[in-house]
């Protein structure tokens, strides 16, 4: 495979985290199996054996289309994983992951660990872990610091100059905060960014830190679509000779459904992002036993956010 | 100033008035609570270089100061009326500028049910998923068309019970579909509106937090209904729990603006108390014995209008919670045909959840309770009733553990809102 620092192409873009998956190989890999623009993530490059232990399994049956990427080396360092960071201040960043976070989830290294990995790659912010925040001032002065409520107004902090502008990067946990900035001596506030008053005609600028990055859904717009292959639409309906065949195999990446996400302790707990590959589809609870009741999910999504909805309807005899 | 008992409080007080505004700063040592409680420890601003952040002292509440001085050895503060409007006003506006889209999770699950399921099934269902109530959905009209609760399942158990059959098959239970038993109920409860309750995902957080007090429910569903169609999508399940959440996680960092947060529950008129700690008037708590029959303890709990009880052995020493919620783990192993449902103990009942072969998920998974003390702030309990699954946090008292009260996610937003 090669060089595998390759970043995101096509669909990639500042929120595409999701898709780069472990090793940033999947969009390298993607275009070679044809799908341009596509992260797919190749769940088989962490090496046959554990995908062989999963198909064991019968949940999650990762088929083993990525053979052709199966002789992926081993991850590279973090810093590839992830797409180029665009600098718009005050959007959360991803944060520069170390080498052995990748192989690791928070969860225990069960025979579905590479599923897991998958998933928490693509989760960057688990409930503790801060998020790098840049903030910026571009108002001119000589000497800028800032001072925040994320450790009760106790130290000011000098930003960085940098051409015109002064910066600071600074990792907080997820929530909102106040801050202001202290230009040559004076307090001020930034008024084209979010500001708040309050009582006393005091007023802070505002940083609201999310602990996911929203989808830039321009890049997902961007997508090229390629032409329709030549056929029409006026083939016969299937007779009964077609449904006595075996049903075409189901591409693999959508057996990525967030519907297998083993289910978490609290009910609300939310679900990792999903790919984009399987959302829209219809997907039936696999038939445990003869039951009478058929349960169905779906995966939508609700202007930047996802919502996995699943039915359970009575079987009619 | 040295308190009577010779801990040192430093009080520092505002003179520039460009800075943020923090309320009062004493400087605690360490004080002598026993329990597992955690302090909201107001640090002092360190001063910069040349200028100092300020903090506010409120120093001319005369009448306020026997108060803090026995409020403030552990930990928490008592605030004027003043910051207290204050805090409700700033916790108004957030509301209102929030929206129900934001309780939203980034990639969200919801679970729903068909009306034609039958109501056995149903209760399995809910069971498997861990949910404690689900939305109807109705495929001939396509529309949803109402929610069904725990609250369901107790009543089908008590009515199919009051049948005079001390057995209900599971026959019953499975020709029963949800569509007959909304029937019933409407028969049943005439008074009670039966149509479906949604917010869209476009209405503010306080919209939202007013509905679900005023139909004292617990879950409303967030319905989009696309331009041009009447068929909706189902977003969510908006809860208390989550307003509460968007709400923490606003505040935390700025506790300037929510002074109130800091003053001790015991001070506040907040909760369900035990009756020699509850006002005057107020009904007082209600509190369930480990040994009475589960048929007394749903009755208990429907009478009383709660979700949740408080169990207690023979000494009155707090032991853990049964809330209506718990009802679905009888679904397990179909416990519910057994004869001897009747004559279940409530301590019984909750082992059947606990059991140890039962990894799922479900209500009785996890953390089941929350305890807190008398002197715990506002923001400690609000803290905890933000996680996900905690309603309510029992009051004990430190040595003893007795139950002294209740505080439940409704009984914060009525005290907020």
């Amino acid at each position: 495979m090669g060089n595998t620092n390759g970043r995101e192409v096509g669909a990639g873009g500042g929120g595409q985290h999701s898709q780069s998956a472990v090793g940033g190989h999947g969009a390298v890999g993607g275009q070679r199996v044809g799908h341009p623009g596509y992260g797919v993530p190749p769940p088989g490059s962490h090496g046959h054996p554990q995908a062989q232990q999963m198909r064991d399994q019968g949940r999650l049956g990762h088929a083993p289309s990525t053979e052709s990427m199966s002789q992926s080396p081993s991850e590279s360092p973090g810093s590839a994983a992830r797409s180029p960071l665009m600098f718009t201040p005050q959007v959360p960043m991803v944060p520069i992951s170390k080498p052995n976070e990748l192989s690791l989830g928070g969860y225990a290294q069960t025979q579905r660990a590479s599923q897991q990995a998958y998933y928490e790659t693509s989760l960057y912010g688990e409930p503790d872990k801060g998020v790098a925040t840049m903030i910026v001032w571009s108002h001119g002065g000589g000497n800028v610091g800032v001072i925040g409520s994320w450790d009760n107004w106790q130290t000011r902090q000098p930003l960085q100059r940098s051409g015109r502008d002064f910066t600071l990067i600074k990792v907080l946990q997820p929530g909102v905060y106040q801050y202001k900035f202290w230009v040559d001596g004076v307090w001020r506030y930034a008024h084209d960014l979010p500001a708040v008053s309050d009582d006393t005609n005091n007023v802070n600028n505002v940083l609201d830190v999310q602990d996911y990055v929203p989808e830039n859904l321009d890049s997902v717009a961007g997508f090229d679509p390629p032409r329709s292959p030549e056929s029409s639409y006026n083939d016969p309906l299937p007779g009964p000779e077609d449904f006595a065949k075996e049903p075409p195999t189901v591409p693999p990446h959508l057996h990525l459904t967030l519907l297998n996400v083993p289910q978490q302790n609290e009910a609300s707990a939310s679900l990792p992002r999903p790919q984009h590959v399987i959302l829209n589809h219809l997907y039936v609870e696999k038939e445990k036993t003869n039951r009478s009741v058929i349960v169905l999910g779906t995966t939508n999504r609700f202007r930047s956010k996802y919502v996995t909805t699943v039915l359970y309807k009575p079987l009619m005899m | 100033m040295a308190e009577s008992n010779g801990q040192v409080n430093n009080w520092l007080l505002i003179t520039k008035p460009q800075h943020p505004i923090l309320p009062p700063a004493p400087d605690m040592g360490t004080p002598g609570v026993t329990m597992d409680v955690d302090h909201d420890m107001l640090h002092q601003p360190g001063s910069g270089a040349e200028d100092l952040p300020q903090i506010h002292g409120d120093v001319q509440q005369d009448h306020q100061q026997v108060d803090r001085a026995v409020m403030a050895e552990s930990g928490a503060t008592v605030v004027s009326s003043a910051e207290a409007e204050a805090s409700r006003k700033n916790i108004a506006d957030f509301l209102n500028r929030h929206f129900a889209y934001d309780l939203l999770p980034e990639s969200g699950k919801v679970v729903a049910l068909d009306v034609a399921l039958p109501v056995k099934q149903a209760f399995h269902a809910l069971y498997e998923q861990g949910i404690p109530g689900a939305p109807l959905w109705d495929s001939s009209s396509q529309q949803f068309v109402g929610m069904l609760t725990a609250s369901d399942f107790i009543s089908i158990l008590q009515r199919l019970g009051s049948h005079g059959a001390s057995v209900f098959s599971e026959e019953e239970l499975e020709m029963h579909t949800i569509e007959e038993w909304k029937k019933e109920k409407q028969a049943l409860f005439p008074s009670a509106s039966h149509s479906l309750v949604y917010v869209g995902p476009d209405d503010t957080l306080s919209h939202v937090a007013n509905e679900l007090m005023r139909l004292d429910v617990a879950q409303l569903p967030v319905l989009h209904y696309p331009p041009h169609s009447h068929i909706p999508e189902l977003l969510h399940l908006a809860c208390l729990s989550g307003i509460l959440r968007c709400l923490c996680r606003h505040f935390r960092h700025v506790p300037s603006s929510v002074p109130l947060f800091s003053q001790p529950i015991g001070t506040l008129r907040i909760g369900n108390w035990v009756s020699g700690i509850a006002e005057p008037g107020s009904r007082p708590l209600q509190v369930l014995r480990r040994d009475e029959s589960l048929s007394r303890a749903l009755a208990l709990l429907l009478e009383a209008r709660v979700s949740a009880l408080p169990v207690v052995d023979e000494n009155g020493v707090f032991q853990d919670v049964y809330a209506r919620g718990d009802i679905t783990a009888l679904a397990r192993d179909s416990t519910y045909t057994r004869p001897q449902l009747n004559d279940l103990t409530v301590s019984q009942a909750l082992q059947i959840g606990a059991a140890q072969d039962w990894t799922g998920p479900g209500p009785l998974s996890g953390n089941r309770y929350h305890m807190c003390i008398r002197s715990d702030s506002l923001r400690y309990v609000i803290e905890r009733l933000a996680l996900p699954g905690v309603r309510r946090l029992i009051c004990i008292e430190a040595g003893s553990r007795q139950v002294e009260g209740i505080i439940t996610l409704r009984d914060v937003f009525q005290f907020l809102l």
